[in-house]
């Protein structure tokens, strides 16, 4: 016989209600939780992505579309521009970097991305075998990329045109050169080679596509010297001021500033995340309200059980610590639970949404505080019936026909 | 051990001197002084109404008394601080209420072991065992409390109230409800129980059939 045997006596007596309780207080936490951990995962999936990046320069369509094709790799591009773009702004004093990128081939589920070695530095990729590439038709293959495709360094493999499963493969096959360390950014989905092998599959092939981003007369024709977007970071916040208006003024093209961007399709997630968060917000209350009058009514209703263990000689401390104790049980039970079927469901929502490479963040401080909410709700729920219980004269209870 | 009556006077167990009882702030009855030796017992007996589980939990310490002392083991039990009347209580005083008052969910063995769990003293698994064996309780050592009949549960209660080898049983209405024959068997259990136990025993009763076997009286006067 001891306290944790004498608690599930105690809450084993009102197995459903219990369960019952217990439950609507773990769903109205795990609404929360999901919640937030659906929009943390998204949030560090834009910053990470974002990689300090102040402007995305690329042919004129929507500014999101943009930021979405070459930073996140997920949307189709907005079109290609003249490679001089890139070159006038990697001269612009203002500008720290300029990365060039040319979008448009695949491999399996994996974008190629023809840029410079600058790319691997802005992500802060290292190689985890082979080396960098040099030569036209080498590529660098992103850890996840590489796993999913099977792609090991001497693996020769061929691009497919179009972004997604594309229907004519190129005929020169890229030959892998390096795997990259994996970033948790997107570069770990990528295939990386330089701006030259895709122009020179691109030109080869020129005539048999159509398109007025992909007509070529050969491969060192000028319009074949097309890119489809430049990743700028700015030296100094005057760039801010100057830079996006003479983008904005050149014909065909555009600026897209990633911070403004993800802030807005932050934004329209955000009208959704509160409207749950307010939904869990106001279910907790009432989940932990019920709680606490189903604590209260049990203690005060269980005084009988608590002056006979009295009367045996229990401290009304020690009593009202075991009740206590039953409390946080529960509560706590709440918290874990609460915590396993947010993360399930916000596990769930992610794996429904590959394409996204959103990642849960490990449990930690907050799965804990949450835990420990769930056994201060419960402390709180007991300690009042508890002391109002206990203190009743065990006398006056068990005094039964004399009353 | 056997105990010799020819052998030098004993110390009483339970004494009680110029106990008055109250309820409600209102004086509510007198109890003749008496005391209680090893192994003796004594009905606690008055009109109906008069209250004698007053009086029984008064003698337990669950009840401060109007006036007077209980002394137990020849120590002040009714003055001490709430605190060590509590454990005294927990080691010193056997309690059988009339309803059994078990614990539900518990197990019968459990409902014994709560005695020195509550006490907090060493807990003996095999001597509750035995005790609940010589009760005829040997079959249901792990059938939950609220699934014993009612005489199941009385004796039950007994066997926790031994547990911790008291100096003192305090039984309230014993045999109610029960059929002569039951309360004959009740009756010799507890009259064992006290013999062999050694403990001094006050058993609070209306029930005339309980005077053949214990022939001392307590009585309870009612007052004003």
């Amino acid at each position: 016989m001891n306290a944790p045997r004498l608690i599930a006596a105690f809450i084993a007596r009102r197995p459903l209600s219990w369960t019952f309780h217990v439950l609507v207080l773990a769903a109205s936490i795990a609404v929360i939780l999901a919640t937030l951990l659906l929009r943390q995962a998204v949030e560090t999936r834009l910053r990470r992505d974002v990689a300090g990046i102040d402007l995305v320069v690329g042919a004129k369509g929507s500014p999101l579309q943009l930021v979405m094709s070459s930073l996140m790799h997920v949307d189709a591009p907005t079109g290609n521009i003249p490679l001089d773009v890139w070159r006038n702004l990697e001269r612009e004093p203002l500008v720290e970097s300029a990365i060039p990128l040319a979008l448009g081939d695949s491999v399996g589920d994996a974008r190629i991305v023809g840029t410079t070695a600058a790319f691997e530095r802005l992500y802060g990729a290292s190689l985890a075998a082979g080396r960098s590439r040099s030569r036209p038709m080498e590529a660098v293959v992103g850890a996840e990329a590489a796993e999913r495709l099977g792609l090991d360094v001497g693996d020769r493999f061929r691009g497919v045109h179009g972004l997604s499963g594309g229907d004519h493969a190129h005929d020169q096959p890229y030959r892998v050169v390096g795997v990259l360390e994996p970033t948790g950014a997107v570069i770990d989905r990528l295939v990386l080679t330089d701006l030259g092998s895709v122009w020179r599959l691109h030109g080869e092939e020129g005539a048999a596509e159509d398109g007025a981003a992909h007509r070529h007369g050969g491969p060192d024709a000028d319009h074949a010297r097309e890119i489809t977007a430049v990743l700028v970071r700015y030296r100094s916040p005057l760039a801010a001021v100057v830079l996006p208006p003479r983008v904005a003024a050149t014909p065909n093209l555009i600026g897209a500033s990633p911070a403004r961007e993800t802030t807005r399709l932050a934004a329209l997630t955000d009208i959704g995340a509160q409207g749950l968060t307010q939904l869990g917000g106001a279910l907790l209350v009432l989940s932990g309200a019920g709680f606490v009058v189903a604590m209260a009514s049990v203690l005060l209703g269980r005084r009988r059980d608590l002056a006979v263990l009295r009367a045996l000689g229990m401290s009304p401390v020690r009593l009202t610590s075991i009740l206590v104790a039953e409390g946080m049980l529960l509560g706590g039970l709440g918290g874990v639970a609460g915590v396993a079927l947010g993360r399930l469901a916000a596990g769930w929502a992610i794996a429904r949404a590959p394409g996204l490479n959103l990642a849960l963040a490990p449990a930690g401080l907050p799965d804990l505080a949450i835990v420990g909410a769930g056994l201060g709700l419960g402390a709180l729920a007991a300690v009042l019936p508890a002391v109002i219980a206990v203190r009743v004269e065990p006398a006056a209870v068990l005094n039964g026909a004399a009353a | 051990m056997a105990f010799d009556p020819t052998s030098v006077r004993e110390a009483a167990r339970l004494r009680a001197n110029g106990l008055r009882l109250a309820r409600g702030g209102r004086l509510l009855a007198r109890l003749a002084d008496f005391e209680l030796t090893s192994g003796k017992a004594a009905l606690l007996v008055g009109p109906s109404g008069v209250g004698k589980t007053t009086a029984l939990f008064t003698l337990a310490g669950l009840l401060p008394p109007a006036a007077g002392e209980v002394r137990v083991d020849d120590a002040p039990f009714s003055a001490l601080l709430a605190a060590e009347r509590d454990r005294l209580r927990g080691r010193r005083i056997g309690l059988v209420f009339q309803d059994a008052a078990l614990v539900a969910g518990l197990t019968v063995q459990e409902n014994v072991l709560v005695a020195p769990f509550a006490a907090g003293a060493p807990q003996d698994r095999a001597r509750a065992e035995d005790l609940l064996g010589r009760l005829g309780l040997a079959g249901v050592l792990s059938r939950p409390a609220e699934r014993l009949s009612r005489g199941q549960a009385q004796r039950v209660a007994i066997a926790r109230a031994l547990y911790m080898r008291p100096s003192v049983l305090l039984v309230d209405e014993p045999t109610a409800s029960l059929d002569d024959a039951h309360a004959a068997q009740v009756a010799g259990l507890l009259a064992e129980a006290a013999r062999e136990t050694g403990a001094a025993m006050v058993i609070a009763t209306h029930d005339g059939r309980l005077r053949a076997r214990f022939p001392r009286m307590l009585t309870l006067e009612a007052v004003g």
